[in-house]
């Protein structure tokens, strides 16, 4: 019973933090009963990347025993110990669940660990991808509303900015990884050495000489 | 795996989920933990993060700025995976910074793949240093890697012999590249395309093809100025050029190239391309000549002259128009 009170506990909180997405958080995680006909079923359905997230998701909750028209979800540990739910289509934007769900790794009421990343991370990255979950449609509309929530959604302080990078990039979600990225690249853009070792903390290991070189090398730059 | 050097701290409230509209975060805090983020960080991932640095650079020393960060950055940042990806700004070397290092940094980018990095070390070593050989070759790597410019840029060459005798021009080939630079929608590939075909120069005459390439040149630079002026005024500024405002002039001047910028003040702090030999006027253009009256002179007043059509074109749009008066006018009416 501890362990659905944690989990109970966890949900509260995620939903405090994802204020605007529900289906992140699950009121109540359903027992998942699953015949080993699903676990073939899933495995059946074509790995190719053409196939589109929601018609993966669509797939599996047809062939789910869950029945009730309730989306699938996965169960995720941390590495702070907290158990994160999620939908099964959000989770499967990260390349490395994806392939661990279509290799059977995880059994489909077991859960997945994820050692390297903390809860509260995880949520955010998924939170990234439910927001993506329609990627490559190529709508525009959708293109520029998404610019600004990528803009809203990386926004954030440098050691949260750390943790998105390290999470997606273990996870091997994509686009999220390239958000943080190019976001890191705009923080060093356009400042002195000075002010980026500052920022990011980086000790000057440059001999006396080494330095001297180094500047008179790269002087042209600067005229 | 990966341990955060052993300290238990909490993450950081998530600051994403609350959006307050118009208030955008201005400073920028350092880390928290107070240790040295990139230390954790794989290689490869560096590399990532340096890659968009120099893709997105404004100017050289927004990657050189990091270069001089540390060994790690200096090491990394220099990897042919990040200098293939430079930008044209990020090789936009000034001519009053030119030095062996500069090169050398060219060359490096030049290597690792960077079609930019080859054009630019291309124009600079054809027509200021002289090494017609070399700077042809680059240029035509860069070509290979489908660079408007560098094929529009061998165009022009291959138009005027230049580097060689009048003998040496080379008419079709210089269509056949300005067609593949018109490809890519070139404005003044197109251009120079269109009077070609207008005036059977190359290729066999057709006037309605040429007036076609032209009207496209026209719309795509009018397109251009367009999309400048729009971005131009969400920042609030203005997209024309103060030499310009020189003149008198409103037209906003096109964003030079860095490569032609370069050859430009490069002629210019040195007083010129050497004896009897002309620049082109058009500024923004910064072409020498390569041997006397290599390019063409305007046939109305005979002061200026152009290395191509299209530079003839624009710079009458830009400022000849206003001055241009036949020989015979200025030669009789010396009351001013």
């Amino acid at each position: 019973m501890a362990a659905v009170t944690e989990t109970e506990s966890v949900d509260k909180k995620i939903r405090m933090m994802n204020s605007s997405s529900e289906e992140v958080a699950v009121e109540n995680p359903p027992a998942i009963n699953h015949m080993p006909e699903d676990d073939s079923a899933s495995a059946a359905i074509p790995a190719g990347n053409s196939l589109s997230d929601q018609v993966m998701a669509a797939a599996i909750s047809e062939t789910g025993e869950t029945g009730e028209g309730e989306k699938k979800n996965l169960r995720l540990m941390s590495s702070d110990g907290k158990e994160v739910v999620v939908e099964a289509a959000v989770a499967m934007k990260s390349q490395l669940i994806r392939q661990m769900i279509e290799a059977d790794c995880a059994g489909e009421s077991d859960v997945i660990n994820i050692p390297n990343v903390t809860a509260a991370v995880l949520s955010l990255i998924f939170r990234y991808c439910e927001k993506h979950l329609g990627d490559g449609d190529g709508d525009k509309a959708i293109a520029n509303d998404l610019k600004s929530f990528d803009e809203d959604f990386i926004s954030v302080d440098l050691d949260t900015l750390y943790d998105l990078l390290m999470g997606s990039n273990y996870l091997d979600v994509k686009g999220l990884l390239d958000l943080a990225c190019q976001k890191v690249a705009d923080l060093i853009k356009g400042k002195s050495p000075d002010e980026i070792r500052r920022i990011f903390n980086i000790e000057k290991d440059f001999s006396p000489e080494e330095e001297e070189e180094v500047n008179k090398e790269n002087k042209w730059a600067f005229e | 795996m990966l341990r955060r050097g052993g300290l238990e701290i909490p993450p950081a409230p998530a600051r994403c989920g609350v959006s307050s509209p118009g208030v955008r975060r201005k400073r920028i805090r350092t880390s928290v933990r107070g240790v040295d983020l990139f230390d954790e960080l794989p290689d490869d991932l560096l590399l990532i993060i340096l890659s968009k640095l120099t893709s997105t650079a404004g100017a050289p020393s927004d990657l050189i700025n990091s270069l001089l960060t540390c060994r790690r950055f200096n090491e990394l940042g220099t990897h042919p995976d990040v200098l293939a990806k430079a930008s044209a700004k990020a090789v936009a070397v000034t001519a009053s910074g030119w030095s062996e290092s500069a090169e050398r940094f060219l060359m490096r980018a030049a290597d690792a793949g960077s079609t930019e990095a080859c054009f630019t070390l291309g124009m600079i070593r054809f027509y200021c240093l002289e090494n017609r050989g070399s700077g042809a070759s680059l240029m035509a790597k860069a070509a290979t890697g489908y660079h408007a410019e560098a094929l529009y840029s061998l165009a022009v060459i291959q138009f005027n012999g230049s580097g060689g005798s009048k003998n040496e021009k080379d008419l079709r080939a210089g269509v056949a590249l300005c067609a593949r630079a018109a490809n890519f929608g070139h404005v003044d590939a197109l251009r120079e395309l269109g009077h070609c075909l207008q005036d059977g120069y190359g290729v066999r005459r057709s006037i309605t093809d040429g007036r076609r390439f032209l009207v496209q040149a026209n719309a795509r630079e009018l397109c251009a100025s367009l999309q400048r002026l729009k971005q131009g005024r969400s920042r609030g500024e203005l997209g024309a050029c103060s030499l310009l405002s020189d003149f008198g002039c409103s037209v906003p001047a096109p964003e030079w190239n860095p490569a032609n910028r370069f050859m430009a003040e490069w002629f210019e702090a040195r007083g010129g391309c050497g004896e009897g030999l002309r620049m082109c006027s058009n500024w923004g253009c910064g072409r020498p000549e390569t041997r006397r009256h290599e390019f063409r002179r305007c046939s109305v007043c005979g002061s200026v002259n152009y290395c191509s059509r299209a530079c003839q074109a624009l710079h009458w749009k830009l400022a000849h128009k206003v001055e241009c008066a036949t020989m015979d006018r200025w030669l009789d009416g010396g009351d001013g």
